[in-house]
């Protein structure tokens, strides 16, 4: 479909003194919001523009985006005419990179344009009601929500690099309210594929245990504020994992902090030696994290970021890899084309360990299981979570529901405090996206059960 | 707007939402100039009712206009039922909201009030980061509806945020300011607000006090007292009435605060960023209290949450080209009180101050719950601030603690030009440290 540019943008390119690259990209998405069985919104989205980004030899980024693809020329001068005003104290740098020409396909199984309008209702309306069902008439309010995306993205630059990527993207979201006098408790599930539609059906039980969980919750008591330790599954360790160390892993924010670069460097221990932490773009193409390529056509791979409790990696762009002497790691990624990339995490993961996940519990005379992600935030080294449900652990064993769990505290100390790493790897396989600098792009998360001591729960 | 004559006669009734914008950004990072991007953005969002039922649909490209009218019609197939009332043909008068200087404030501009900002903190370079950007924008936003109303208004928008972050091992301090206005305010005034306030925060940089833990007094200062509006937001807002899932859906006209409480919505003001003639649907924007010394007067409404609630529109609705109506505060207004902020905090032995916490809005904010983990704050002890503290949190629930409010400062500050807040102290708020 970008034929009719290509060879306009080839020329625009020519004409920079210095670096240049254009993304340009066609989106094409549904979403179907069902509440309480009344399709409460039906909505179809046709998006389609571009950004250019320009780094003149001595001078800094100019960057425009677009919607009127008739108008990249103007783009081109208006990013030429940013770049000219900046004028660094000391020149910046890219890596370089050699001629590229790909296009990148996603093998699709069952493509979501195979299913009609009233199926994708169907899908919505059948959770909907299994929700209801299950909830009984403490849930006030059960929300499913479809949503499907279809992108064309065509990268271009002055070092003749020309990815053409094509994704599609499908995801369900079920929420559940629960309410009974002034309490309001909410538990939430979510799947995602790229490579099938069909996999949407397959998360009844989840879905169904949701809206029981919101109920359970009216009758939970809030947690106790204190220190505990903590186990937690899968998904919670995943959004640890990629909330608390992760970002300190986007050297975008190393190369602006002489002081992060100093706590971030490489070979220092961050915990046991059974911890190993990585992100991976390409290697499992279904995880809606997997890009192939990145926003400045760089192709992803596994990246270690700690190997055997050792910082060993960071995640790079052009510019930082550059600038720090390492190589591209493939992690430059923007939300779309109003955006220019940062550094981002695709899918991130912590390796499974040497600990029995069934175990894992043993011992812990009171202490805290907490289960899936309810938000979370991260203020450099700061963090705070909150779990979508947690038990109290006794004597070794899962006890009552508790509600309001927050997991707070400072990223080394509670690394180090890892002590114990389970073997029951998975991907949460959900539609999570993660935000900073203003933009979310879609991330998943992995790890198995790990468990932690010394956390610190806040409470009333 | 052309485009409403398309929809005649294929649709019972449907509206028609355009909005053009454009805006430049400077950005300074690590003491260094880095990067200026300017943006152009503009789409059609199209709603349309058959057979009373709703059906959306948007788009970026005016080539295929027609096809999202025939997908906005697909979509009120499978649409819900509903009985809205677009508004007909209305004048307005604008609040103002558009200032050319603004929009042709240039570049070159832009970036020597950056350096500016930058030279007059350079004593700080050597032990933190610098981080400065500054924004202009002009935004164009256009309705129609086949009930024959046809709007538009221009607004422009002038931003500046600086701050500095130092790190060290173990702990990491934030010291930073911002600037929100429509119009192109004199540029000392916006360097003097920012390096004051970052001046004002980075006094505190070394001075780290042991932090108490227990039911104690916490004072909010204006942008703290966000962490207590934000559950409130969501309790009055439209989409949580209809669906009965606020705590609050049906207090109207309770007593749930203190009486020294009074919270406002305003789209009318001048020079604000949340104000414009009329809403995303064309209903006038108005003043109007949320709560009154206490008692809860009114929830946020668009047409479609207050067909739902059995209410009607009180213009609160806000849309993006592809997102359709949603209810959100215009501006607003915590009211101001009578006390001193010196009189607020003379009678604490040991209490402290919120000014940041980590995790806004995650939880079970609907509930009136807030957890948060301080990433700014401040210890009280005898009436006097005595340093910074670390590793605390605060927890609680609105419903429960604003019920009795000890005082509120007669000063008040805007916070991202949009949130006009005072001092709040509230007696026996739990806080955990470490």
């Amino acid at each position: 479909m970008w034929e009719n540019y290509m060879e306009r943008v080839e020329k625009l390119l020519k004409d920079i003194d210095g670096y240049a690259d254009i993304r340009l990209e066609h989106r094409a998405l549904l979403t179907i919001n069902m509440e309480n069985g009344i399709i409460e919104n039906f909505n179809r989205i046709l998006d389609m523009g571009g950004c250019v980004r320009v780094l003149l030899k001595d001078h800094g980024w100019g960057i425009a985006t677009l919607n009127d693809l008739n108008n990249i020329d103007k783009a081109f001068t208006d990013a030429v005419d940013a770049s000219k005003v900046l004028i660094p104290d000391e020149p910046i740098k890219i890596f370089e990179m050699n001629p590229l020409r790909a296009t990148v396909e996603i093998e699709i199984v069952d493509p979501f344009e195979n299913h009609s309008d009233e199926e994708k209702i169907d899908l919505v309306t059948q959770y909907n009601e299994i929700m209801r069902e299950s909830g009984g008439n403490p849930l006030v309010l059960a929300t499913t929500i479809y949503g499907e995306i279809r992108s064309k993205k065509l990268f271009m630059n002055t070092f003749g690099v020309n990815v053409d990527h094509n994704y599609q993207n499908v995801i369900f979201y079920a929420s559940g309210q629960a309410k009974r006098k002034d309490d309001v408790q909410q538990a939430r599930e979510s799947i995602s594929s790229r490579k099938s539609f069909i996999t949407l059906k397959k998360i009844e039980d989840r879905v169904r245990n949701s809206a029981k969980r919101a109920v359970e919750l009216l009758d939970a008591k809030s947690v106790e504020g204190g220190n505990y330790t903590v186990v937690l599954d899968p998904r919670l360790a995943g959004v640890f994992i990629h909330e608390a160390f992760g970002h300190l892993s986007e050297a975008d924010f190393i190369i602006e902090n002489p002081q992060a670069k100093e706590l971030m460097y490489m070979g220092r221990k961050f915990g046991e030696h059974f911890l190993n932490v990585f992100d991976d773009g390409s290697e499992v193409p279904e995880l809606q994290g997997s890009i192939i390529y990145d926003d400045e056509g760089i192709l992803c791979k596994k990246n270690y970021l700690i190997k055997e409790g050792k910082l060993i990696g960071r995640l790079h762009s052009l510019e930082t890899a550059e600038k720090m002497g390492e190589k591209p790691t493939g992690n430059s990624r923007a939300q779309n084309y109003h955006f220019a990339p940062q550094v981002r995490m695709t899918n991130t993961g912590i390796e499974n360990g040497p600990h029995f996940s069934k175990n894992i519990f043993d011992g812990i005379e009171k202490g805290i299981y907490a289960i899936d992600s309810y938000g979370g935030n991260t203020q450099l080294e700061n963090f705070s979570f909150s779990a979508g449900c947690a038990y109290m652990i006794r004597n070794g064993k899962i006890a009552e529901l508790v509600k309001d769990v927050v997991l707070q505290g400072n990223l080394f100390e509670t690394m180090a405090n890892i002590e114990q790493i389970g073997n029951d790897f998975m991907w949460a396989e959900w539609a999570g996206n993660c935000g900073k600098g203003g933009q979310a792009v879609s991330v998943d998360v992995g790890a198995p059960h790990i468990r932690i001591r010394n956390v610190t729960i806040g409470g009333k | 707007m052309e485009l409403i004559e398309r929809l005649k006669g294929r649709v019972d009734k449907g509206e028609v939402f355009y909005y053009k914008g454009t805006s430049r950004d400077i950005t300074f990072k690590g003491w260094k100039i880095r990067s200026s991007e300017s943006n152009q953005q503009r789409g059609y969002g199209v709603r349309v009712f058959v057979d009373g039922k709703l059906g959306t649909a948007a788009t970026t490209d005016p080539e295929v206009l027609d096809k999202i009218i025939d997908d906005a019609i697909t979509a009120a197939k499978f649409g819900e039922k509903l009985d809205i009332q677009f508004p007909g043909p209305a004048e307005f008068i604008s609040p103002d909201i558009f200032d050319s200087k603004t929009t042709n404030f240039g570049l070159s501009k832009m970036a020597e009030v950056g350096k500016e900002i930058m030279s007059r903190l350079e004593e700080y370079r050597s032990e933190a980061d610098c981080e400065i950007s500054l924004s202009t924008a002009e935004s164009h936003v256009k309705i129609a509806n086949t009930e024959g109303f046809q709007g538009e208004y221009r607004k422009t928008g002038f931003s500046v945020s600086g701050f500095l972050v130092r790190v060290k091992e173990g702990d990491i301090f934030f010291a930073g300011e911002s600037w929100h206005t429509t119009y192109l305010p004199k540029s000392e005034e916006v360097i003097s607000k920012i390096i004051n306030k970052i001046n004002k925060t980075m006094k505190f940089r070394d001075i780290i006090v042991p932090s108490p833990s227990g039911k104690i007094p916490v004072v909010f200062t204006p942008e703290g007292s966000y962490v207590l509006f934000l559950p409130f937001s969501l309790g009055v807002n439209g989409n949580n009435i209809y669906t009965k899932t606020s705590p609050i859906f049906d207090k109207l006209n309770r007593k749930l605060f203190d009486e020294k409480l009074t919270i406002l919505n305003d789209g009318t003001l001048d020079g604000r960023p949340g104000s414009s003639p009329f809403d995303a649907e064309g209903i006038p924007q108005s003043r109007f209290p949320v709560v009154e010394n206490g008692d809860l007067r009114n929830f946020l409404f668009d047409l479609k949450t207050a067909a739902k609630s059995g209410y009607k529109s009180n213009g609160c609705a806000r849309r993006g080209i592809f997102t359709p109506p949603t209810p959100t505060f215009a501006n607003i207004i915590i009211k101001e009180g009578d006390s001193s902020l010196e009189d607020i905090l003379s009678d604490i032995k040991e209490g402290i101050m919120v000014e940041a916490v980590l995790g806004l809005g995650q939880g079970n904010v609907l509930s009136g719950a807030f957890s948060n983990p301080i990433t700014t704050g401040y210890k009280i002890e005898n009436g006097k601030i005595v340093g910074r503290i670390k590793n605390s949190a605060i927890a609680g629930n609105i419903y429960e603690c604003l019920t009795k409010i000890n005082s509120i400062s007669k000063d008040a500050e805007w916070i991202r030009g949009i949130y006009y807040a005072p001092y709040i102290r509230l007696d026996d708020i739990s806080v955990v440290s470490k």
